[in-house]
């Protein structure tokens, strides 16, 4: 046994010198590599799940406000609809006033323009009598000239135009 | 001219292979297992594979030091690769061990993969195993000799055969190329001691075959089989003639070795090396984990942790794993899993040193043989080798933690890892 340890050279104070080389090097590397290496990777793990909540909470909250909008401006074009459909209505309201009033106007012209004409047939039938008479007065006086005095031919007249047409339908 | 292309490159990598033998042979190669020790402090042998590991300790320290210095929350450079590494290593052990564990655990295995990655790839570097610092074997051989002359004790198996380089007279060398190798047997053996005195004669002989044009009868150049006083007569003047050529040192009142063959005519008080000397080159850095010394420390910090792991988290039922009164069959089987925890530092300490001292003398010998080309595909293999030597070393570590921080039932086998476990668990195996 102890000359195999010769012939491949064990010897403790070597051993005990490796180990401990080893035992520093563990430690040296602990401080030096592993602490603060592992140390970035969870900080950088942990500030990725941050970016990545952070950016997860912002689409959410896009997301929402998204909605959000999408509702108002469908309220908003609802709300358009309404205005728009009562401007409508209150416009057909109108047009149909304005239409009755624009007939009941005619109408009423042409009521008026009709009593006019009436009033006018009237006057001008009155004139026409008046003038007629006189003229059958001067006729009647050319005609008859003589003792018949005014007011008996103005009887006369009347008379005769009472039997007639024209003096019934005045 | 596709036709030609295939043979042009075998031509060429032939004539590269026969340019590599011409310009770059070495000598031949010295295997020695022991980690060569190049100087002593105290009681500690500072070895070259020490060196080795220091300087991989220093790298990996500098590095990490320069690399986690300024941490940023975005990484750069240095810091992106060192974060890489770690997160690739942790991702490992949270997949094997769960994410608890592989908190625990990871210091330490990570440890264990990246110094064992660092210092397997580190012995593949050019200046491995070749500077150092040259040992001087003629002289080496000599004392020798004249201990066991002092102690009447003739050669039997030890130092029987002795290899060295014939290197110019320097302190820290290179192994050159085109340098020659001479190989120096007593012929001794336990059954055919050699006196001392004897063996001083065909180290003469040795050296001045080795050294001068001196040719000896029955000699195939590792020193005759027998010396007769003609022969060493002829040795010594053949040596005293060339000036280069070693020097036999007269005797003084400290050093006297005689000669067996001429008696007190020649005696011999040490010997001196003028031009080029008989030594091999010890290197300064060899790979750290071809010395079983440092696989074995690595390997009794995996059996520590493992046991420190195991009774941390499961209290003193942890040694019931072992200790298992319930039934002759039972403690039979505790006390086999107890061996089998023992046995993993031998089989730790040896995987990990067998495969990076055999890639080492693979890659040594294959310089020697053919410098130039084949060697280029052993580096590449023994990459992988080094790699997978520590993802291995790492990785059993990690399974035997993981074994040793859970429940364990007598029926469980160290063979079938956790899967097997959870399925009995899951199962509620009876008679618990």
């Amino acid at each position: 046994m102890g000359e195999a340890f010769t012939a491949l050279g064990i010897n403790l104070p070597q051993l005990i010198a490796q180990i401990a080389n080893f035992v520093v090097l563990l430690l040296i590397l602990r401080f030096t590599l592993y602490k603060p290496v592992l140390r970035m990777l969870d900080q950088r793990r942990e500030r990725i799940a941050e970016g990545l909540g952070a950016a997860e909470q912002a689409r959410a909250e896009a997301s929402d406000a998204q909605e959000r909008i999408e509702a108002q401006l469908a309220e908003a074009r609802g709300q358009g609809q309404e205005i728009v459909a009562n401007a409508q209505q209150v416009a057909a309201r109108i047009q149909d006033e304005a239409r009755q009033q624009a007939e009941r106007d005619r109408e009423a012209a042409a009521e008026r323009s009709v009593q006019e004409i009436q009033l006018e047939r009237d006057r001008a039938i009155a004139d026409l009598r008046a003038e007629f008479a006189e003229i059958t007065v001067t006729a009647a006086e050319r005609v008859i000239r003589q003792s018949l005095d005014e007011d008996a031919h103005q009887r006369i007249i009347e008379e005769t135009l009472a039997e007639s047409d024209l003096g019934e339908r005045s | 001219m596709r036709r030609f292309r295939l043979p042009l490159i075998i031509i060429a990598a032939l004539a590269w292979v026969v340019v590599g033998l011409i310009v770059a042979r070495g000598p031949q190669p010295e295997i020695i297992v022991p980690a060569e020790v190049i100087t002593k402090v105290g009681f500690l042998n500072i070895s070259n594979t020490m060196i080795s590991a220091w300087a991989a300790m220093f790298i990996l320290l500098v590095g990490c030091f320069l690399a986690t210095r300024t941490m940023k929350l975005i990484p750069t450079g240095a810091q992106n690769f060192v974060e890489s590494i770690i997160e690739f290593l942790m991702g490992q052990l949270e997949d094997i061990a769960g994410s608890a564990n592989a908190r625990r655990f990871f210091p330490v295995i990570a440890t264990f993969f990246i110094f064992i990655l660092l210092a397997n790839w580190m012995g593949l570097l050019p200046f491995f195993n070749a500077i150092g610092k040259t040992e001087d074997i003629g002289v080496e051989i000599f004392h020798y000799i004249e201990e066991h002359h002092e102690h009447h004790e003739p050669f039997e198996e030890e130092i029987a055969h002795s290899s060295g380089w014939l290197v110019d007279n320097v302190g820290i060398g290179l192994v050159l190329p085109n340098a020659n190798d001479a190989h120096f047997e007593m012929g001794a053996g336990a059954a055919n001691p050699v006196p001392a005195e004897e063996a001083l004669d065909k180290y003469i002989v040795f050296l001045a075959e080795t050294f001068t044009d001196f040719e000896a009868e029955g000699s195939d150049g590792h020193g005759p089989a027998e010396v007769t006083p003609e022969m060493l007569t002829a040795a010594v003047a053949a040596l005293n003639a060339d000036p280069d050529a070693p020097k036999l040192l007269p005797a003084n009142e400290k050093h006297a070795v005689p000669s067996a063959a001429l008696g007190d005519d020649l005696v011999v008080s040490g010997i001196d090396f003028p031009g080029q000397k008989l030594a091999l080159i010890i290197p300064l850095f060899r790979s750290v984990y071809s010395d079983v010394n440092n696989t074995i420390a690595l390997a009794l910090i995996s059996f520590f942790m493992v046991e420190f792991w195991g009774l941390r988290t499961l209290g003193f039922s942890y040694l019931g794993k072992f200790f298992n009164f319930s039934g002759f069959i039972p403690f039979f089987v505790g006390i086999l899993e107890l061996l089998s925890e023992f046995i993993r530092i031998v089989s730790f300490a040896f995987r990990l040193f067998g495969n990076i001292f055999a890639g080492e003398v693979l890659i040594l010998m294959l310089t020697f043989l053919l410098p130039f080309l084949i060697v280029d595909i052993i580096y590449g293999l023994e990459l992988f080798v080094g790699f997978i030597q520590a993802a291995v070393f790492a990785l059993l570590t990690l399974v035997f933690a993981v074994m040793a921080v859970e429940h364990h039932d007598e029926e469980h086998d160290d063979h079938e890892g956790e899967a097997v476990h959870d399925d009995m668990e899951s199962q509620g195996t009876p008679g618990q």
